[in-house]
């Protein structure tokens, strides 16, 4: 697996969970939340994220049932589990700094000079 | 690539689908697409599962469409285009359904698919350079010689059978690395339904790579490097090739047996 694969899919797998920290939803309602969320700067094909889903619910990071409202198609409601609470919180804060250290690459620092 | 999340600009290619139909045919066409390399591999239960989001998914997207003012058609063209080209959707979806049954944590961190690739290519590998090292370190032709001379093979073996009459060093040294790849890449596509050409790929390279290290260390004869190059312009791209008719074979044998099992249900 390549680097940039598995980074891709590990800032999917937290895009999920981010989205999913503030209530259960289903597959689409994630999808249009990542993009409204990153002003649709993030979007991908939306069939790829029905996997992410189902390997965050095999891990239990989070769990789905059967929704059918009156007159509607039924669907699966997607919701963060306790260990997936826990993970979203680790998640975000790994990515905070991640995103802190390439913030100080960019800006420089005042360090060494080059020779 | 077929990592869920791109930019906006990368738009996914368009699906072929005939024109003027009613918007609900394309969507279960495409959903059809879609599910089936699954038959055969992914239980009923799982992908009809898959399905159905994807039916709800689509129709969502749709209506979306629809309100922003477009006319149904197209609406559900762009719908199916946002969900994604269906052979992508549907590898991707495949590896994650193989990921998720692996157990093994060396299996998780370089894919199923690659380990199987690396394994059977592996083989072949070893088999060449054992045999490229016998025939380069021996003198020549002993180490090609039948374990019974051709005379006492008749002896056991009479008429009709063929009997080789020698070990055909041009057949090991020459039909061997052509052969391999074409293969080891059929049984890689038959094994990994998803992605077969692209775990044979990644599994050639450190292949290729020790090919060339030991081709090295063989200098000044220069077959061990000859082999390398030769793995290089051939293996990769013929057992590619190759594994990508595996998948296809497998994917359609599956489908066959799916058929037969549901017909024998019916009659019973």
């Amino acid at each position: 697996m390549s680097e940039e694969r598995g980074l891709q899919k590990s800032s999917a797998t937290t895009l999920v969970l981010v989205v999913l920290r503030d209530g259960a939803r289903h597959g689409y309602d994630i999808a249009r939340e990542v993009e409204r969320r990153s002003d649709n700067v993030i979007s991908f094909n939306h069939g790829t994220l029905y996997p992410v889903l189902y390997a965050l619910e095999k891990s239990n990071l989070i769990a789905s049932q059967w929704e059918h409202p009156e007159g509607e198609r039924r669907r699966r409601v997607y919701a963060l589990t306790d260990e997936g609470r826990r993970e979203v919180e680790k998640a975000i804060q790994s990515w905070n700094d991640f995103s802190r250290a390439i913030d100080k690459v960019i800006e420089g620092g005042g360090g060494a000079q080059p020779v | 690539m077929l990592s869920p999340f791109k930019f906006r600009q990368q738009e996914s290619r368009v699906l072929r689908v005939s024109e003027a139909r009613p918007p609900e045919d394309l969507i279960e066409d495409y959903l059809d697409h879609i599910c089936a390399p699954f038959v055969g591999i992914v239980p009923f239960d799982e992908r009809s599962r898959f399905r159905e989001e994807a039916a709800f998914h689509i129709d969502r997207l749709q209506q979306s469409y629809q309100a922003e003012g477009m006319p149904a058609e197209e609406a559900t063209r762009r719908a199916i285009r946002t969900y994604g080209e269906p052979g992508q959707v549907s590898d991707r979806y495949l590896e994650s359904f193989y990921e998720n049954r692996v157990q093994s944590a060396l299996f998780k961190r370089i894919g199923s698919g690659n380990f199987i690739a690396f394994c059977i290519f592996g083989v072949a590998q070893i088999l060449y350079t054992a045999l490229l090292q016998v025939h380069v370190f021996l003198p020549s032709g002993e180490a090609y010689r039948l374990p019974v001379s051709p005379a006492e093979a008749r002896q056991l073996l009479p008429e009709p059978f063929p009997i080789p009459q020698s070990w055909g060093d041009f057949a090991l040294l020459y039909g061997l690395p052509i052969v391999a790849p074409i293969l080891a890449g059929f049984f890689v596509g038959y094994q990994v339904p998803a992605g077969a050409s692209r775990s044979v790929f990644q599994a050639m390279m450190p292949i290729v790579i020790y090919s060339f290290v030991v081709g090295s260390f063989m200098l000044p004869i220069t077959t061990g490097l000859l082999f390398g190059l030769f793995q290089a312009v051939f293996w990769i791209p013929v057992g590619c090739l190759a594994a990508s008719v595996g998948t296809t074979y497998a994917q359609r044998r599956a489908i066959r047996h799916a058929k037969r099992a549901i017909f024998r249900s019916e009659g019973a």
